[in-house]
């Protein structure tokens, strides 16, 4: 028992409890007097009768405190106290209050039992490393439940997190839509690196109960496992993740075992969906037709063929008459439609689980078979999981193991824009059956492909042990541990037909045909070790400090081989292959990186009114340039409490939470190799020397290399209203990158000609908001709206005459490439588009006219021109939702929006416009193309089929409205689950993706297509 | 609570594995650490073979910078099927093709600069006072020097026409610091001033032959000799006639590298080194590949003929029999048509699939240079005081491959009478003409002494001038200092 005298000196009260620990002797009562008495007894939680250790329990006379303990690991608490009449309250993070009246009780041998608040459960920030105190945390946080996130979607894990955290983005990917083979990327609080020859550089940092994962590892996760997500969004939450921290950092807890008897859960989901065509509008037959005339496709222009002497235009009136007769027979294929299917995918989980006070079991598996809706192509996943805690007193061992397997096959349909090319008067099949490949302008039959034995597979096998440990030494001391050991291992396999079109000039039969096998492994170690001091104080002050460190290891290879000659289709073994490629030889790659880190991170707050964060890390890596080999990293905020000043006394009752916050904080990222930052020399047997073997430097090391900083500044804003019906919360932020990394040109004379150096400053500014409220809330209805909104603007505040480099070499590949490649500027946005500006099309000669920067028009092209039209980002980003709860059944819908971003509307572009008269194009074609002069058009010669010039003529600007979830669902209520035997019966539909308008009319899904459907689960509890 | 002292005490511990930098420090494989490479003997060997392994690569002297640039460029040889190559020809330097072909030369040869200098910055090999090391440091700076004068030869001015031109960038640290432009004057200063002090340091190097595999096979190290030949070659390119001598005249007293003997002319360059007469090669295994393919082959798009009138040089003055001509020409089938060919760089093994009945003291590479270019030195310097010694040393090399001496008396066709006829300049192009045809000397030869050229075709002659002689220096190089 350990008694706290009450001193007003806050430096005192911490030295105190110090020399309190360090010696053992309890300290005596200074307060002498009359006959004294007792309050004593054990606090447990009500529901699982877990005794509760560092409970306050005070004792108030007339408003004040007068003395007060903490709870100890057994949930003992013992008061002597000499006054008469008094409370006793009870009060506790997460639990509801609890007061007693000593006249009115019998305060010796308390047993009491307190409640958990569902309301305040969450007042934890998880960090992953640390939990804190939500009350007084500085940093800015965005948190879901696995409930919540199901209720967007029961299959898009990553969908569902970016729906739900105001400022994430996920990166629209038009060409990839719904493949399930794709894993999203995601930004959070905009981009801040330029994006480095295919790296993904600005992707937050994903943890999984304390071990780093892949965003692959997420977009594979069970989502029925998740018990909570936390986003930690500005430098006071990730400063924890030293140079880990500059993206974000997404943090998930996987459910913990409850004490209970055996139960088994069993969740299901099954997901239809349909493939999204509408967004293509191809020509018919007839229509297509009649574009290849305009075109001038049958017009010989009175040239003769050479062999009969006849002019080719009666070939090619010919070639028109039969199509013209097969179209009016009723020829009109439908080629968009051949590579699509409706995909019906189920996603199976079961998880045992039980267990008594000091030994807790859980079993997990999960089989999931998802189908994307191009043909023949799917996702599975396999795992199978256990999990044991241990409860000893004040120790808690668990362990953890899971095995996953991932299969892997791609559509041999191929890309879909092959099929929206296709000519409308084209059979597909020849009348026997057979796939017809005597197509239109010798175009090939994509189906051709697919008919093939060629395939494209992949899989890995995931073994993974994680143990934790916590200690909780006494109160106010707490230490934890996590350890975790994985090992991986993947092949793919991917063969092409020796009958494919690729070989229809090869003529050696041992050439045809390739199998290209690849196989990867790789083993991880991390671990981190965690000691915590916290002490309450009855005037509910509040100090926190922990304090950490951290060990990381990741190595991993892989090993590619090609084989050629392959005389049978069937023969896809690779064994059976005839030889390696000429001048082939096998291919491998190496990847090892180590770090530690120590950090520490303190909280203080004073009478929960003002409160301060402070954290400081420090990281090793062998990624870093051996002369700055360690990196410090820092945050620190500051935070209001408003609620609990004087002159809120009565507003009070309204208020739950009032508090204002700020933060800043110095995080970094590392994205350079080793060898950049240090010369390395390279071996290799094309050096040999007769009597030995040469080795050459790969580059000159810059040994000045450093990571990328970010300097974040944050401000926020938080606001809980009418018993928490109403929340609000805010945040504006500012993010200075410097020392961003590019390839710096050097004249050749230095001996290289590009290294990577430090080089140009990026500046992100933000807003983000998160509304919440009840309109209506009873026990057994309730009608809650939400709405989040987001802005991000994005400048170069610096910029490197090495980036001007960039500029000229987008400048000399811009005709290569179908959007605009950027243009960086001071001043400007990364994602800046900058077009040259269109007076439109001249109606005596139907050639496009251009403004020059001067506003002289011109009929000439010059990307000196351009000009900033706007931001390819968009200008406010958000969502909406609604959720109706009654009597168990639930209706929850949920709208996003995405305003003011330009695009550049490649459809029109290269199928309305720059289209190949001998492929399909879009409907538009026929509308507003110019055929003579004097026609005022929007669109260029229809005979004219170059590829027009980036101008703003194809930049239009977004506004899109999409409805991404509609969730019905269904708990059955205590009573009808008794009768059927079960715990908890959930069954619900989810349709996804079911509305879009958008102002911008645009092919999506170019390359695999999108989709729409629903989603129908099962959850239940036996 | 005496548990929760030693976990501070843990924790702390912990913190101070904070700094074990061995766990950080990853080293991926097939790969080595600059400073700790060039720590030990062994290490800086496996430099230096590297910059040596990078002098034989095709943008060098694997073929740009011996058979094919330089060559198309004195008019040996043209390849009418290939229009960047017909562009050289016409000397259309700012010919697309052109253009990015010199910048490719410029780039590698001063990436292969900076590798030497990765060897010299080594403290070991900047502080060389004993063996290895002077050895190691010798060869680095003669490369060094070697390598920037051939880039002077190709982007400067002749010296001779102008003092005061402009020169180069001359490299001498390893580091992301751009070194400046120079001028002219300056860059041979560096260039004598790298040879000089590579000639102290190899001086004893006899001595130490055989000790080590480094040691072993000298002529494919830029050795004792190579070093003097090229100081050789250098006076004489400045015009520096008596210094020219001094060396060209050590080398050829060395003794250790002499003429051979007409009947050992036959296959002596074939893809391998001449045993007597390479004082500096380049060990290079599949130089048959790159030869075959340009000067053996008969496809027109790629391989280089010979200018129509090569044989009429051959032919002047011929008393005796040149060796060299029936040993550096052969005739292959081009469809219907018999087409000569240079075959003097040929492997003869490898060209019947015999590989290994090759001698196996023969080392197989490129010969970057021969004592007879000492020889042709020695004459042209001494052509005017002492003529005797001129024609002696021209002589020389002439009856070693099988001619007659120079007859310098001669019927005058007029008169009837005999007439002296000494030794010319000319006399000795024409034997470096028909000595070194093919191996990348003869364009800098016209440009030391300034001489227009004709055209394989004999149809046009370049007049002499900085527009043929002067490649311009490479954009990549201005555009990126700043």
């Amino acid at each position: 028992m350990n008694k706290i005298n009450p001193t007003t000196n806050f430096v005192g009260k911490i030295c105190c409890t110090i020399l309190m620990l360090l010696c053992a002797f309890p300290a005596l009562a200074s307060k002498a007097g009359d006959a004294n008495k007792e309050v004593s007894g054990i606090v447990v939680d009500k529901k699982t009768k877990d005794p509760l250790i560092g409970v306050n329990v005070a004792i108030w006379k007339d408003g004040k405190i007068e003395t007060g303990v903490t709870t100890d690991f057994d949930g003992a608490f013992h008061i002597e106290t000499s006054l008469s009449s008094f409370e006793v309250q009870f009060s506790y993070m997460g639990y509801k209050d609890l007061k007693f009246d000593s006249k009115s009780h019998d305060l010796s041998g308390m047993h009491v039992e307190l409640e958990e608040d569902a309301n305040t459960l969450g007042d934890v920030v998880v960090t992953g490393f640390v939990t804190k105190n939500k009350e007084t945390f500085t940093g800015s946080v965005t948190e879901m439940s696995g409930l919540e996130l199901r209720q967007v979607s029961g299959t898009n894990i990553i969908g569902a997190i970016s729906a739900l955290t105001p400022g994430m983005a996920m990166v629209q990917n038009t060409s990839q839509g719904s493949n399930p083979n794709h894993t999203p990327e995601l930004v959070l609080r905009g981009m801040s690196s330029f994006s480095n020859s295919g790296q993904q550089v600005n992707q937050p940092t994903i943890i999984l109960d304390g071990t780093e994962i892949s965003m692959q590892d997420l977009y594979d996760l069970d989502i029925n496992e998740i018990e909570k997500i936390t986003v930690l969004k500005d430098a006071s939450a990730t400063a924890l993740y030293g140079s880990k921290a500059a993206n974000g950092v997404i943090v998930i807890t996987r459910k913990p075992i409850q004490e209970s008897t055996v139960r088994v859960q069993y969740n299901f989901t099954g997901n239809l969906q349909f493939p999204v065509l509408g967004d293509y509008n191809v020509l018919n037959a007839s229509e297509k037709l009649e574009y290849e005339r305009l075109a001038g496709l049958y017009d010989a222009q009175g040239a003769i063929n050479s062999e009969t002497g006849l002019p080719l235009q009666y070939e090619y009136d010919e070639l028109y008459n039969q199509r013209y007769k097969l179209i009016r027979a009723g020829l009109d294929s439908d080629w968009l439609s051949q590579p699509a299917r409706t995909a019906l995918s189920n996603d199976h989980s079961l998880r045992v689980y039980g267990g008594a006070s000091n030994l807790r079991y859980e079993l997990t598996g999960r089989f999931g078979d998802t189908r994307g809706v191009m043909k023949d192509d799917y996702r599975k996943r396999h795992s199978l999981g256990f999990k044991l805690d241990y409860f000893a007193g004040p120790i808690t061992i668990s362990n953890r193991t899971t095995y996953q397997e991932v299969s892997v096959k791609n559509t041999p349909y191929g890309s879909f824009s092959q099929y929206v090319g296709m000519n409308p008067y084209d059979r597909i099949y020849n009348e026997d059956g057979s796939i017809n490949t005597d197509l239109a302008w010798d175009l090939d039959n994509p189906l051709y492909e697919a008919s093939l034995g060629s395939f494209s597979t992949s899989g890995t096998r995931t073994l993974s042990n994680s143990s934790d440990f916590r200690w909780d030494i006494s109160k106010m001391f707490l230490l934890t541990g996590h350890f975790n050991v994985s090992s991986d291992m993947g092949e793919n396999d991917i063969f092409t037909s020796p009958k494919s079109l690729a070989y229809k000039d090869v003529t050696d039969l041992s050439k045809k045909g390739q199998y290209t096998k690849g196989v990867s492994r790789g083993v991880s170690y991390n671990g981190n070790l965690v000691g915590t001091f916290n002490k309450f104080f009855k005037d509910e002050s509040l100090v926190s400090l922990s304090t950490g460190w951290e060990i990381n290891y990741a190595n991993s290879s892989s090993e590619t081989i090609q084989a050629i000659g392959f005389f049978n289709d069937h023969l896809s073994y690779i064994g059976n292959a005839v030889s390696y490629p000429a001048s082939g030889k096998p291919y491998g790659t190496q990847a090892e990186t180590a770090d530690v880190g120590a950090f520490v991170t303190g909280n203080v707050s004073w009478r929960n009114r003002y409160f301060a964060d402070g954290t400081w890390r420090t990281t090793g890596s062998s990624q870093f340039g051996e002369n700055n080999r360690f990196g410090h990293f820092w945050s620190g905020g500051l935070g209001w409490n408003i609620l609990n000043e004087s002159f809120m006394e009565d507003a009070k009752k309204h208020f739950d939470i009032l508090k204002l916050r700020t933060s800043t904080g110095y995080t970094g990222k590392v994205s350079f190799s080793p060898f950049q930052a240090m010369t390395m020399y390279q071996y290799n047997n094309s050096y040999e020397y007769k009597n030995g073997i040469g080795a050459i430097p790969i580059t000159i090391g810059n040994v000045d290399l450093t990571w990328e900083r970010t300097m974040n500044y944050n401000v926020g804003f938080d606001l809980s209203m009418f018993d928490r019906r109403l929340n609000f919360t805010a945040d504006a932020y500012i993010r200075n990158t410097t020392d961003l990394l590019l390839d710096k040109s050097f004249a050749p004379s230095t001996g290289v000609t590009s290294a990577k150096s430090n080089l140009g400053e990026l500046q992100n500014k933000g807003f983000e908001y998160q509304l919440d409220g009840y309109v209506i809330r009873n026990n057994d209805f309730y009608w809650r709206l939400a709405s989040t909104g987001y802005l991000n603007r994005n400048k170069i505040t610096k910029i490197d005459k090495a980036l001007e480099e960039i500029n000229k070499e987008n400048q000399a590949n811009a005709s290569l490439s179908l959007t605009p490649l950027p243009q960086y500027a001071e001043g400007e946005s990364v994602s800046a588009l900058k077009l040259v500006r269109s007076a439109g099309i001249d109606p005596a000669t139907g050639k496009e006219v251009y403004i020059k920067r001067d506003g002289t028009l011109t009929f000439e092209y010059d990307p000196a021109d351009r000009v900033l039209i706007g931001d390819t980002e968009p200008a406010y980003t958000g969502t909406f939702s609604t959720n109706v709860f009654w009597k168990g059944f639930s209706v929850y819908a949920l709208f996003s929006y995405r305003l003011g971003a330009w695009v550049y509307n490649t459809t029109r572009v290269s199928k309305v416009e720059g289209s190949d008269p001998q492929y399909n194009a879009d409907q538009r074609v026929f509308d507003d193309r110019w055929t003579k002069p004097g026609d005022v058009a929007f669109y260029k010669d229809i005979a004219d089929s170059s590829r027009p010039e980036q101008t703003t003529r194809f930049a239009e600007k977004e506004y899109t409205l999409s409805l991404g979830s509609l969730n019905v669902s269904y708990e059955f209520d205590e009573k009808t689950c008794k009768s059927m035997h079960v715990r908890n019966l959930r069954t619900g539909i989810n349709f996804t993706d079911i509305l879009r308008l958008s102002s911008v009319k645009i092919e999506r899904g170019t390359d695999y297509l999108y989709s729409q459907g629903f989603e129908f689960y099962l959850n239940v509890t036996l | 609570m005496k548990k929760f002292r030693y976990i501070v005490y843990l924790v702390v511990a912990l913190f101070a594995t904070t700094s074990c930098e061995d766990f950080l420090n990853i080293i991926p494989e097939g790969q080595a650490k600059r400073d700790e490479l060039l720590a030990t003997s062994e290490g800086i060997e496996e430099a230096m073979y590297g910059v040596y392994a990078q002098l034989r690569s095709n943008t060098l002297y694997g073929q740009e910078l011996h058979f094919q640039t330089l060559e198309v460029m004195a008019h040996n040889l043209y390849c009418d099927g290939n229009t960047s190559i017909t562009a050289l020809g016409k000397f259309e330097y700012d010919n697309t093709s052109v253009k990015s072909l010199f910048e490719s030369i410029w780039t590698a040869m001063y990436k292969n600069i900076s590798n030497a200098n990765s060897v010299l910055d080594a403290p070991l090999v900047a502080n060389a006072k004993e063996f290895p090391y002077t050895i190691y440091r010798g060869e680095a700076l003669g490369l060094r020097a070697f390598m920037h004068f051939d880039l002077v030869r190709l982007f400067a001015e002749q010296y001779t026409q102008n003092a005061n031109a402009a020169g180069i960038p001359y490299a001498t640290e390893f580091s992301l610091k751009t070194p400046e432009f120079e001028s002219l004057k300056e860059n041979y200063e560096h260039i004598l001033a790298d040879l000089h002090e590579a000639d102290s340091l190899l001086a004893d190097e006899e001595k130490y032959e055989g000790e080590g595999n480094y040691m072993l096979d000298r002529q494919i190290h830029f050795n004792k000799y190579a070093v003097k030949a090229t100081l050789a070659r250098v006076y004489l390119t400045m015009g520096n006639k008596a210094e020219a001598a001094k060396y060209a005249k050590e080398v050829i007293d060395g003794g250790k590298y002499y003429l051979k003997e007409m009947t050992e002319v036959k296959n002596d360059l074939a893809g391998v080194l001449s045993k007597k007469e390479c004082i500096f090669g380049i060990y290079y295994a599949g130089f048959y590949t790159q030869v075959y393919e340009k000067l053996h082959k008969t496809t027109t798009r790629y391989s280089l003929d010979l200018r129509a009138d090569y044989k009429d040089i051959y032919n002047k003055d011929h008393l005796g029999n040149d060796y060299r001509l029936s040993s550096y020409f052969t005739t292959v089938t081009l469809g219907s048509d018999q087409v000569d060919r240079l075959c003097k760089l040929t492997d003869i093994y490898e060209l019947d699939n015999n590989a290994a009945s090759r001698p196996l003291d023969l080392i197989l590479g490129i010969n970057m240079i021969r004592i007879p270019e000492m020889y042709y030195i020695m004459a042209e310097v001494l052509l005017d005081e002492d003529p005797a010694q001129a024609l002696a040393y021209y002589n020389e090399v002439r009856t070693h491959r099988g001619l007659e001496p120079l007859k310098t008396e001669a019927v005058d066709e007029n008169t009837g009478e005999l007439v002296d006829r000494p030794l010319t300049l000319q006399h000795i192009n024409e034997e470096r003409y028909k000595e070194y045809f093919g191996e990348g000397q003869l364009y800098f030869n016209m440009k030391r002494l300034n001489q227009s050229i004709v055209s394989y075709d004999n149809v046009t002659t370049y007049e002499a001038s900085k527009k043929i002689y002067v490649i311009p220096i490479p954009d990549i190089e201005i555009e990126n200092r700043y």
